[in-house]
């Protein structure tokens, strides 16, 4: 490995050079105590790490470190500094210093631990960023052969189905008696081609949705909506149809239904499937559509009760898997492609939601799925700063989460177990009980114990204490001061059960 | 009354035969057109209430043919219905500029329905 040690004191030279022989005499250092110089050398020739004196003669390390980044380059880069000056060292760590070591008495032990942290923290980079790179490609790929899929979907969409149109339509012409008389015979035969190119319509808008779906393809328009609205659209378009078959179709909605997020279209077309699959199967009685809140669940179920002649139980966890129809060759005289109840499946799942069927054979079936509903975030603040109160309630209003904030831990506890919370921020220093008696008390009472926490302090040695056995920290933490994203980032991923709002 | 006049752009000749047909059982005036070149021919001389308008021609598409109705003064105020049997293009009428859309395959009930609503 080959080191670059910029120093301008020759004694200081001398004693770094050897400590570096000693910790590892394959190490090749070479030397310079000006900074122009200095970066001659990086420019021309290749090291593996710098050793760079805080204060220069001529220059200074953030000097150095900043011409280094300016070219894009990337190298292992510790600041040595004298007792007392960590604080500067700690600067330069945020411009892009990899690590520093303090010249003091533990020097000759520290500087060769630090060159190893060092590289660790070079290599560990260069490996992310090459993953990194592996994964932006293969990204890419898939984007590619997304694209073409998607493309050959739409033409194949576009191909068959203006054929279709004029076959439709010219059946249409002469059956409807447009195109002059025709006799008994000829209208049922004509007939039975109008059902027919009617079901390869539906094949068609089948197959091409089942295509999108695998191929995440298809979009989802998602917008706050009302479940109830979409259930009555759905009825009425099916009225018709029941009623010709002697069915009846009726509703029994719960009034002052939660607006979900949702898209209203894929819901309807769900709902479509599984109304006019229980009108297909049900030869008398008829259909009842309902829909519930789940409190306990947080999410609202539609379940479609139907009279027909159910499903038997092994046959239960075949029904929403592509191509299945059930009961063989009789099943084949209703029709269909076995698909629309898996792009049920996945529609509803893609909205976070579950569907399923219960039933008695030979009684009726029972087709139910829920969506969930979104709670706005709640979030409890625990700092005795103000200024960082304001800071941190600033990045959550902007993102729709509802804050409350609390200066003092006493009060924190008291306001986490009145609020229920989805995530407690706390900040380990304050004013009356440490952040750790907070933790304490809120894992004492059943209420709080399980609500997330994210600890945030500007000394991380204190944070390490909060470290467990197995060396790992216990809690998620943050370290302050810190930017807004990464801030958002690490509390949003502890927020699961919510939602930020619109 | 006078008949109202619908121009159909449509390059597939059955579609075009069979809608053509349609229109007229619905005591339409029908004038027709294969391109969108063709369709801004004759739109001047023809002065259509309504255009029934393919999406996927040859030469100049739907988009564009709609894009230049929409800002001759003269033509502006011309319904435009999209006719495709692409989902994803009626999801854009409107940013086309057009101001409906029909999927094919179609309900004649539907497409009269549909101009009628424009008219």
């Amino acid at each position: 490995m080959r080191i670059l040690l910029i120093e301008d004191n020759p004694d200081h030279t001398l004693f770094t050079k050897r400590v570096l022989k000693k910790a590892n005499p394959s190490y090749e250092v070479d030397s310079t105590g000006e900074a122009k110089e200095a970066l001659r050398k990086i420019a021309k020739e290749s090291y593996d790490l710098i050793l760079c004196d805080y204060r220069l003669p001529d220059s200074s390390a953030l000097h150095i470190l900043t011409e280094i980044r300016g070219k894009g380059r990337d190298l292992p880069f510790i600041v040595v500094t004298s007792s007392g000056s960590e604080k500067i060292a700690v600067e330069l760590m945020q411009e892009g210093a990899y690590d520093y070591v303090v010249k003091d008495s533990a020097y000759e032990n520290t500087l060769p631990v630090v060159i190893q942290r060092a590289q660790d923290k070079y290599n560990a980079k260069k490996e992310k960023e090459k993953l990194e790179e592996e994964l932006r490609e293969s990204n890419k790929k898939l984007q590619e052969m997304y694209e073409i899929k998607s493309n050959f979907t739409s033409m194949v969409s576009h191909e068959l189905r203006t054929p279709l149109t004029a076959i439709k339509e010219g059946i249409a012409i002469v059956l409807d008696g447009s195109a002059g008389q025709i006799n008994g015979q000829q209208k049922k035969f004509l007939e039975m081609a109008k059902k027919n190119v009617d079901r390869l319509k539906r094949l068609i808008d089948d197959v091409l949705d089942f295509s999108k779906l695998e191929s995440k393809g298809l979009e989802f328009k998602m917008q706050e909506g009302n479940i109830n609205a979409i259930i009555n659209d759905v009825v009425e378009a099916h009225k018709v149809v029941a009623e010709e078959k002697g069915l009846y179709l009726k509703t029994a909605l719960e009034p002052n239904m939660p607006f979900v997020e949702l898209d209203p279209d894929r819901v309807n077309q769900v709902l479509t499937n599984l109304l006019s699959n229980a009108i297909k199967f049900t030869e008398a009685g008829g259909i009842i559509v309902s829909s519930a809140k789940e409190e306990s669940q947080n999410s609202l179920e539609v379940c479609l009760r139907d009279t027909g002649g159910g499903i038997r139980n092994e046959d239960l966890p075949k029904l929403f898997q592509k191509f299945q129809q059930l009961g063989g060759l009789n099943q084949r005289k209703t029709g269909g492609t076995g698909l629309g109840l898996a792009i049920s499946k996945e529609i509803i799942e893609q909205h976070n939601g579950k569907i399923w069927a219960e039933s008695e054979y030979g009684k009726g079936s029972l087709f139910k799925f829920s969506l969930p509903i979104k709670r706005r975030c709640k979030i409890l603040l625990i700092d005795d700063d103000q200024v960082i109160l304001d800071v941190c309630e600033r990045f959550f209003k902007e993102n729709i989460y509802t804050a409350i904030r609390s200066v003092t831990g006493m009060e924190g506890v008291k306001l986490a177990q009145k609020e229920l919370p989805d995530l407690i921020i706390l900040d380990i220093r304050l004013n009356d009980i440490s952040g750790y008696e907070v933790i304490d008390r809120l894992k004492g009472i059943e209420e709080t114990r399980n609500i997330p926490i994210l600890l945030m302090s500007g000394y991380i040695d204190e944070l390490e204490r909060v470290k467990g056995e197995s060396g790992k920290p216990v809690l998620p933490w943050i370290s302050k001061p810190f930017k807004k994203d990464e801030f958002l980032a690490k509390a949003s991923s502890l927020l699961t059960k919510c939602s930020a709002g619109n | 009354m006078m008949k109202k006049k619908i121009l159909l752009v449509e390059d597939t000749p059955t579609i075009l035969k069979m809608a053509e047909f349609r229109l007229r059982k619905a005591d339409f005036e029908v004038v027709t057109a294969q391109s969108g070149e063709e369709a801004l021919e004759i739109v001047d001389k023809e002065r259509p209430d309504l255009m029934l308008l393919d999406y996927g021609l040859p030469g100049i598409d739907g988009a564009e043919v709609c894009r230049r109705f929409k800002s001759d003064e003269r033509l502006k105020r011309i319904p435009i219905i999209i006719f495709s049997a692409t989902l994803e293009d009626l999801k854009r009428v409107k940013e086309f500029g057009a101001d409906d859309g029909i999927l094919k395959p179609y309900e004649s009930e539907g497409l009269i329905a549909k101009i009628k609503e424009h008219l």
